[in-house]
């Protein structure tokens, strides 16, 4: 057996062509990455291939965005948020002739600040500006520090978004005393490197804050919203949801949360009233409307630091206060078709329920934690009576860095005969904390499979060969094929509809394992004619199955995952922007800026390549480059903003990105 | 075969000492060789019939229970000898018998037919511990027609070209063993024959006075089906320091020069250790009694005494602030602090630096780094983020003084996210592929000084461990793992469902088995690591708390009680068995209490000797009759050049004001120039200069940026008498007239600036700064 | 001397193979006695042999890289098309196509490579250049191994043998002005500053100089003369000084890492220091993606520059026949392209270059098979490749240290190949 023995994990590069570099709109930098709904903001991107910017969209209601001006490497837009918008991150597309792409926007309800540089060492800390946002950021060994004062006994939450929001800034916080000793520190407390601390503060006194990129990483588009001070905060509300048309109680966990007034769920869909606060704990009871929509949404605590993660199910939900299903020998009993909710916050602690079947049942064991954001890692074992462990499971599929994580088992099986058996849930670690929140699904299986587009946006060439890949998830033991197919599709562009099989698509790793993703991709040809309008269009996916007579429809939600930036999520449109393009016969990689004299560019020729090609620009001798030929030097006499073209004769096959080229200094 | 009696006696005045303690012999003709500690000694057996006294043994005359005098100049032993089962003469045994030769002879060695590939085709088990392969390969190459024509002896007596060359005579002991057991028809008695389980070696130890003094030392084997055998003749000798005491194949060891070293004695798998003390001229009367703080120098001096070495004078006041502060906050004190202490008439200053030194959060830093080290923390993917959440656990544990017991629970039980969990978890993440094995190793070396993984491949050589101990203590591991958890470099130490070790010999699964032999039942639901850290920190653990308070000790006192500090083996015992056992016992009644042991030592007045040397004690480097001087550490030296020049480092990664000591991963060209290892594998710094490290102090950057630089501490000396400012705050004494006259003659004649300049070189050069003492 | 096609048309001489020391001893006996010097181009990270030495043109097709084969000075030997310089000369180097091993991963590969020994937890194996060390010392002021840019990790060193025998590290080379690290005097120290700091500080040492009975700063004191006659030596001065070299040879060996590193490696082997290691980053040659464009861009360019420069340099100051140039990698790399274009880690056959200090030249030894992925005749073991230089060396290959766990420890565990002696 060829055994491959390399055990350095290559680095993978996102699903598209692997050599062709990128050609649609990419975005580094978004500053300041946010603003205060009710208020307007012009916010400064930086990325490349940004020229020709056409528009700018923000999901959800209430936020809109207009291009200002855009070049190759910058561009700024005028984002309007009002009154009533929701707090809470969004999806910001923008879209140009080459492409479109995804980046992300924090709405908050405070006061917004701005860092003020010079404030790099402790003498020349800058004050803190207590429960507002400030905005700021971290270049390569730059230090932020901050300097506040509290009372003594007081607790205060220290809480830094960035790469949660798409920043590059691998941020680290510390609170240092008045001496600028370290007391705390917090590196990555959330799963995508954001530091969060909460601290009571013994003795009054000032004491400062440091910010800084983890070992003194950091670059200009590293940008960072601090938001510190003694405002509530709420880790979790237990339950850690509700089922639909029912008033449900829950009791929100977290500090300082004795002034909570009023909790809204989502943009103001319920409001809940608050029966008792008291620093730790607050307990609210809340309406859910009947017409509610079903999944994730988010509680918005007055003047909370961030909002509270809160599910509404169309299902029974169970509460099981932490500590009380803790006895294997004497599990608490549920029904099929409930919710638990639960908290396990003690290590090596498990809950134990028992469920009870007539005869053989198709049943699914289905975890909700660390998709929404808990950084509990579950597992779930199933017992029969005689106490045999008949099943178990830790995560539907490993995780290996190619496809987003999945820490959330999904397990369905069938219970062979009649009787009680017992399901067990504890972190798969042993684990305990008192924020490792879970919601257990106990409930008949009823097959079903969820559709996702795999990105959130593609341009399709014209007379070339496009694929757009998607996945399709089996649930609850579905096990039929399921046909897939694009509708609103623009003139002059057709997709075939394709079938993805009952089988997890597999790929083989760098030691030679074969790993498998969790579904089936299908990857849909795109064949768009040559003279299809260069245009942009929403195309939606829709999915049909059929098992044991039932049919079940879905419609695909676009889903994005960025792993250098480790943003990931389901867009808020259920449509792939599609961009309609022609490909350039060249396509060159320059740096954005350079001084005068010699250059070495990279190309690469996307037409047949057959003959020489010539590259000119203002100022610059032109060059020949042979065949095949992967670098040219050129040589810049005039300092500006200069385009390279690539012709072939007098055909410009395509033209590079400005370089901004600096005279001597 | 003529044994001498020796003579050479130590103790004054006692009763002889007679080895063994014990005689019993099993059948006629058997014997065991007697040795009489004592000056003109008669040697009497009470019933003839029983036994008898031919030529320095015991030889077995008849069934019953008997005794021996011994009587000399200075009083008279009787040991007791019981003879059993007499009964037909005893065959030879290949186990017992011929096997043993081979060992003893050096044939089964690594260099010879004991290594892998054998050599010229005759391949033994290395030093004998499989007697079957050796039985298939040595009954090879016998004529059970004509026995002196077997290949084995020719080649052994070199009547043949052999390689090994000559091993013994023809009319050697080994050599009739050989043929008598051919002529008997050369059988292989594997099952039948009784096992070795214990090999004892007399005298334990022994302090032999003057050059050329020898001891016969006596071996003593006990067999699985009780019985008892003089073996001294069939075990393998070998010295530790050749250059202090040498010891022949009969047994005997002689005196080369004064120290001490240990003598290995090896057979059949089995080794012990005799420890042999060689004592520069008897122990006189005069001997002057030296005042005792605490029970640490209750056993250093009573050592020392039978040594007959006087320990030093106690250190100087200069000498023991400079060398207190650097050791227990790796830093130096100021000059006001230098001053204020040097004028202090307190009675009780010394202690009250120490506590005040102890309860300082640099105490719990130099901790902190050193375990860093050793936990290899923020190797691998978890890299240095990983690494410092390692470091500020064990930070946060050293500052709370938790006790040592729940702190070393904590990391074996430690899992979790590497990056997001809230305990050490990237502990177990030290080596890329890290499975069982190097868990295995790594805990057994850093927790109970045991390096098991020497049974790894095969038996160890010296020590009682086997590949079946390796596996069964890597099997509380098997279900150690690390799994992907959110991006391709966040990984976490897992727990998993399922997973056992194998053994490479068997191939069959592996139960875990504690060091001690205990095993423990794996089951599912349940973290066996729990028990493995119940039995780890029990208070009779054989293992732990010893091989903890061995590495204080050494930290504060330059050297283990057992050098290499974790390399705890019966062959290389401890230079003091009774402080380490006291040291150990202490620790343990105080519940692990670190603060609590480093405090003890610190105030013993072994501790605060002086490291300069008298007539008796030059030549000793094992007993800490002195301090031992020893070069400062990588950290402890950079941040002493900051210090003094008063120009503070930056190092990359790490934010401004941080510390050589507080940089936990990584490190820049200094300290890793001066010893600080990369955190490969587990291994002490090496504290021997080199090339590099002294172009670096003579015209590196660190010291010459520094002297260089305008806001440095000659800033503050350009005026006035600094002469004794420049000695204080560098080497914490007053200069000598010398040194003040050189300084200065050479500020009244050169320019004031580069004067100071050169002064400085010279002083963080010299031998005072760059070594504790 | 047999005429090289034939020897290289014989293949197989079926005498041959490992010996025995005493067998050693009357071979070199018959050969000129040389006092060896070694210069090892160590591609740390792993050379594609299939791609450079090893070309399997008819092999499987979808092993093959896109590189086309050209001939060289030898009939019948072809290497990689963007190795001109060193097909060239192909006359005046061997090609072993059979070196295996079984270590996989980089730190155990390079262990193995750079001590001869299989990494071991329990014991730091010594470098072969650092046994050369204490078996023949330095020739003169100048140290006697020298790692070209700096040793990582813990191969290159001196392991149970003590920091004294540790190389000693050269820095980058190919950056404007190069100098050795801490080999120059400060700014405004000059030597007559220097003799008064060492009075004083000789001053501040008497008194405890006194304390010291395990002559620990004698030896202290024996580095700060051996650190200042290298500082003052004019020698060293010389041989470090790359930009005394002619423009014209500097560009020759190419403005590379390796390039430069080869150039100062001649001068020091000119100089007098037995053992230089020359390497280029950390692990460089690990191409795991997008193997193809970088070989053929950048590291196949400079290797082939400098390897054929550093020869025809030798040749011309006559110090070929007394220099043995080694130029391999810690292992090869898989047939198979992995996904992201790049080829993986593959310990089970590659190749690897040795030329001057009496090896034959032109001279193919082993093979591998159809694919290149395993031994077809005659494996080479790295303990043997071991054995051979300290042998070559007038080193007995079987000398025997004790560890510091007092763990026997012999120099090489492999026997000498006569083929190279």
């Amino acid at each position: 057996m060829r055994l491959l023995l390399i055990l350095v994990f290559a680095l993978f590069s996102a699903f598209g062509a692997a050599e062709l570099p990128p050609l649609e709109p990419q975005i580094t930098g978004v500053f300041p990455r946010g603003l205060r709904r009710g208020s307007a903001a012009d916010v400064q991107i930086r990325g490349r291939n940004l020229q020709g910017l056409r528009g700018a969209t923000v999901s959800g209601r209430g936020v809109v965005a207009e291009v200002l001006e855009a070049s190759a490497y910058r561009a700024k837009l005028r984002v309007r948020a009002e009154d009533g918008a929701e707090p809470g991150r969004r999806d910001l597309r923008v879209m140009a002739p080459q492409g479109s792409t995804l980046t992300w926007l924090d709405i908050s309800d405070r006061v917004e600040v701005f860092e003020k540089e010079p404030n790099s060492d402790l003498a020349r800390a800058e004050g803190l500006a207590l429960s507002s946002v400030v905005n700021g950021r971290i270049a390569a060994g730059d230090y932020d520090y901050y300097r506040f004062s509290v009372t003594a006994g007081q607790t205060l939450t220290f809480d830094l978004l960035a790469t949660r929001n798409g920043s590059s800034l691998d941020g680290v916080m510390e609170i240092l005393d008045a001496q600028g000793r370290g007391l705390q520190y917090c590196d990555d407390y959330y799963a995508f490197k954001d530091p969060h601390i909460v601290y009571k503060f013994a003795e009054a006194g000032e004491y400062f804050l440091r910010v800084y990129g983890s070992g003194e990483t950091g670059s200009e588009t590293a940008d960072y919203r601090l938001l510190a001070g003694a405002m509530p905060h709420v880790d979790l509300a237990l339950p850690g949801g509700g089922e639909r048309g029912r008033t449900v109680e829950f009791d929100l966990q977290g500090v300082n949360l004795d002034g909570v007034a009023e909790v809204t769920l989502g943009a103001g869909l319920a409001r809940g009233k608050v029966l008792s606060a008291g620093i730790g704990r607050a307990r609210v009871s809340m309406a859910i409307p009947a017409d509610a929509p079903l999944g994730a949404s988010l509680l918005h605590v007055g003047g909370a630091t961030l909002p509270v993660p809160f599910v509404v199910s169309g299902m029974r939900e169970l509460t099981v206060a932490p500590g009380t299903a803790r006895k294997r020998a004497d599990p608490v009993a549920v029904e099929l078709g409930t919710v638990v909710n639960g908290v396990i916050d003690t290590a090596r602690a498990a809950d134990y329920f028992s469920i009870r079947v007539d005869g053989p049942e198709d049943v699914v064991l289905a975890v909700e934690s660390m998709n929404l954001g808990f950084l509990l890692d579950p597992l779930v074992a199933v017992y029969d009576e005689a106490g045999k462990r008949i099943a178990w499971q830790d995560e539907p599929t490993t995780n290996t860095g190619k496809e987003p994580a999945n820490l959330d088992p999904h397990l369905a099986l069938r219970l062979p005969k009649a009787g009680r058996y017992t399901v067990a849930i504890r972190d798969s670690q042993f684990r305990g904390d008192a924020t490792f929140l879970y919601r257990l699904t106990l409930k008949k299986a009823e097959p079903d499979f969820a559709v996702r587009i795999v990105g959130a946006h593609a341009t399709l060439y014209r007379g070339r060969e496009n694929t757009v890949n998607v996945r399709v998830r089996r649930l609850e033991g579905w096990n039929t094929p399921v046909e897939i197919w694009a509708e609103g599709l623009p003139a002059g562009v057709t997709a075939p509809r394709m079938i993805a099989e009952p089988k997890n698509t597999s790929y083989t790793g760098t030691c030679g394992e074969i790993h498998y993703l969790d579904g089936t991709n299908v990857a849909v040809p795109f064949t768009v004619a040559a003279d299809a309008s260069l245009d942009l269009s929403r195309v939606v996916f829709r999915a049909r199955g059929v098992m044991a007579g039932r049919t079940v429809e879905r419609e695909a939600r676009a889903r994005y995952w960025k792993s250098r930036i480790r943003v990931a999520g389901d867009a808020e449109e259920p449509a792939l922007l599609a961009t309609v393009a022609d490909l350039p016969g060249v396509v060159f990689q320059t740096q954005e800026r350079t001084g005068l004299g010699k250059l070495t560019v990279i190309l690469t020729r996307l037409d047949d390549g057959g003959e020489d090609l010539v590259i000119d620009g203002d100022g610059v001798a032109p060059v020949v480059v042979a065949a095949g030929v992967t670098r040219a030097e050129v040589v810049f006499t005039k300092p500006g903003e200069i385009v390279l073209n690539g012709r072939v004769g007098d055909r410009v096959l395509g033209r590079s990105a400005p370089v901004r080229v600096e005279g001597k200094k | 075969m003529k044994f001498a009696v020796s003579l050479m006696a130590v103790c004054v005045g006692a009763a002889p000492a007679v080895y063994p303690p014990s005689v019993t012999l099993f059948g006629v003709g058997a014997g065991q060789t007697v040795v009489v500690d004592g000056a003109e000694c008669v040697v009497t057996v009470a019933d003839g019939g029983i036994a008898e006294w031919v030529g320095g043994r015991v030889v077995a005359k008849g069934k019953g229970a008997t005794w021996l005098t011994a009587k000399c100049a200075a009083g008279l032993t009787t040991v007791p000898v019981t003879v059993r089962a007499s009964g037909a003469a005893l065959k030879k045994s290949f186990v017992n018998d011929v096997a043993p030769i081979f060992t003893m002879g050096g044939c089964s060695g690594a260099n010879c037919h004991g290594s892998i590939r054998g050599q010229r085709g005759f391949k033994l088990s290395l030093f004998g511990y499989e007697p079957a392969l050796d039985f298939e390969a040595i009954s090879k190459r016998i004529d059970r027609g004509a026995a002196e024509k077997s290949l084995v002896l020719l080649k052994a007596t070199a009547a043949v070209g052999h390689g090994g060359g000559f091993r013994f005579a023809a009319d050697s002991l080994e050599y009739r063993t050989i043929a008598e057991w051919i002529r008997e028809g050369a059988p292989y008695d594997a099952g039948a024959a009784p096992r070795m389980t214990e090999l004892r070696v007399y005298p334990q130890e022994q302090i032999l006075v003057g050059k050329d003094a020898t001891q016969q030392l006596v071996a003593v084997g006990y067999y699985s089906d009780g019985s008892v055998r003089d073996v001294t003749q069939l075990v393998q000798y070998s010295s530790n320091n050749p250059d202090v005491v040498q010891v022949g194949k009969n047994g005997q060891a002689r005196a080369l020069q004064t120290g001490e070293t240990a003598v290995m004695v090896r057979t059949m798998g089995k080794a012990v250790a005799a420890r042999i003390l060689v004592a520069g001229s008897r122990a006189d009367a005069g001997y002057a009694r030296v005042p005792r703080n605490n029970f640490i120098d209750e056993h250093v001096f009573a050592k020392l005494q039978k040594l007959n070495i006087r320990p030093s004078a106690v250190s100087g006041d200069s000498e023991f602030l400079r060398r207190v502060y650097l050791d227990v906050v790796g830093k130096l004190p100021s000059e006001e602090e230098a001053r204020a202490f040097l004028a202090s008439k307190e009675a009780n200053k010394r202690a009250a630096v120490v506590d005040r030194l102890l309860a300082q959060p640099e105490f719990a830093e130099v901790w902190a780094l050193k375990m860093a080290e050793l936990t290899r923390a923020g190797t691998r993917e978890a890299g240095a983020k990983g690494g410092r959440i390692v470091y500020e656990w064990l930070r946060r544990a050293f500052a709370e003084n938790r006790p040592y017991d729940q702190l070393v629970t904590g990391l074996v039980l430690s899992q979790g996210a590497h990056l997001f969990g809230k305990g050490p978890s990237s502990f177990y993440n030290i080596s890329f592929d890290s499975n069982a094995a190097d868990h295995a190793t790594n805990i057994s070396q850093i927790f109970l000084g045991v390096r098991i993984e020497c049974a790894k491949c095969h038996n160890h050589p010296w020590e009682k461990w086997t590949q079946d101990d390796f596996y069964g203590f890597a099997a509380f591991f098997a279900r150690v793992g690390v799994k992907e958890v959110y991006e391709n470099d966040e990984n976490a130490t897992v727990y998993n469902e399922e997973g056992v070790v194998t053994h490479p010999k068997t191939k069959k699964a592996v139960t875990p088995k504690y060091l001690d032999g205990g095993v423990e039942a794996d089951e599912q639901d349940k973290d066996i690591r729990e028990a493995l850290a119940r039995w780890m920190t029990r208070a009779d653990n054989p293992f732990f708390a010893r091989a903890f308070v061995n590495r204080v000790w050494k930290q504060y006192l330059g050297r283990g009680l057992v050098e290499e500090v974790d390399d705890f083996r019966v062959t290389n015992p401890p230079t003091n068995p009774a402080l380490l056992d006291a040291l150990a016992a202490d620790f343990v009644r105080n519940k692990f209490d670190i603060r609590r042991l480093v405090r003890t030592i610190l105030l013993s007045r072994t501790y605060q000797l002086s490291a300069e040397p008298n007539e008796t004690n030059r030549g000793d480097v094992l007993n800490y009759s002195r301090f031992g001087m020893r070069r400062l550490g990588a950290e402890t030296l950079t941040d002493a050049i900051a210090q003094v020049t008063g120009v503070p480092d930056k190092f990359a990664g790490y934010p401004p004001g941080t510390r050589a000591m507080q940089v936990y991963a990584g490190a820049n060209y200094m300290l890793s120039t001066f010893g600080r290892l990369n955190r490969d594998i587990i291994c002490e710094r090496d504290a021997q200069p080199d090339i590099a490290q002294t172009m670096h102090l003579i015209s590196g950057e660190t010291i010459q940026k520094k002297l260089a630089s305008d806001g440095n501490v000659i800033s503050q000396w350009m005026t006035g008498d600094v002469v004794d400012s420049v000695f204080l705050r560098t080497l914490t004494r007053f200069p000598t007239a010398a040194e003040r006259a050189a300084l200065d003659a050479a500020l009244a004649g050169g320019e004031r600036r580069a004067v100071l300049q050169d002064a400085l070189w010279a002083i963080l050069n010299s031998k005072e700064f760059l070594y504790n003492h | 001397m047999m005429d090289r096609r034939s020897y290289l048309r014989m293949g197989s001489i079926a005498a041959l193979g490992s010996l025995s020391w005493s067998d050693v001893l009357r071979l070199r006996a018959a050969a000129p006695a040389r006092d060896l010097s070694i210069i090892h181009l160590f591609l740390a990270g792993g050379l594609s042999h299939l791609d450079t030495f090893d070309m399997k043109l008819n092999g499987d097709a979808k092993y093959r890289g896109p590189f086309k084969a050209i001939s060289t000075s030898v009939a019948g030997l072809q290497v990689c098309e963007h190795l001109p310089l060193t097909a060239k000369r192909a006359d005046k180097y061997t090609v072993i196509r059979s070196m295996t091993h079984k270590q996989s991963a980089h730190g155990a590969a390079q262990t193995l490579w750079l001590s001869g020994h299989d990494a071991l937890p329990t014991v730091l194996a010594p470098a072969i250049g650092s046994v050369v060390m204490k078996e023949l010392g330095p020739r003169n002021e100048l140290p006697g191994y020298v790692f070209v840019p700096q040793p990582r990790g813990n191969n290159a060193r001196a392991g149970f043998l003590g920091p004294r025998f540790n190389p000693f590290s050269a820095g980058e080379v190919n950056v404007a002005k190069y100098a050795v690290r801490d080999m120059d005097l400060p700014m405004g120290v000059d030597w007559a500053r220097v003799e008064r700091r060492r009075g004083l500080q000789a001053l501040v040492d008497e008194k405890i100089r006194r304390y010291d009975t395990t002559d620990t700063f004698e030896t202290l004191d024996a580095y700060y003369q051996s650190a200042f006659d290298l500082m003052k030596s004019p020698l060293a001065k010389k041989a470090f000084d790359v930009g005394q070299e002619p423009e014209k040879l500097r560009e020759r060996y190419g403005r590379t890492s390796m390039g430069q590193g080869c150039l100062l490696a001649r001068r020091l082997v000119e100089a007098g220091v037995r053992f230089v290691t020359v390497a280029r980053g950390d692990n460089a040659w690990d191409h795991h993606g997008n193997i193809f464009p970088t070989l053929a861009n950048d590291f196949l360019p400079e290797l082939d520059k400098a390897f054929a420069t550093l020869l025809d340099d030798l040749g011309e100051r006559g110090m070929l026949d007394s220099t043995l140039v080694i130029v391999s990698g810690e292992f090869g790399r898989t047939a198979e392209i992995n996904v992201n274009a790049g080829r993986d880690h593959w310990p089970n056959c590659y190749s690897l270059v040795l030329a001057g200090g009496g090896v034959p030249g032109g001279l193919v030894w082993g093979a591998s098979d159809a694919d290149g992925m395993y031994v077809k005749e005659r494996p080479v073991e790295i303990p043997d490749l071991a054995a051979t230089i300290f042998a070559k060396l007038g080193i007995d290959p079987r000398k025997e240290y004790v560890s510091n766990i007092g763990r026997p420890f012999r120099v090489a565990d492999g026997k000498a190949l006569e083929f190279l002696l």
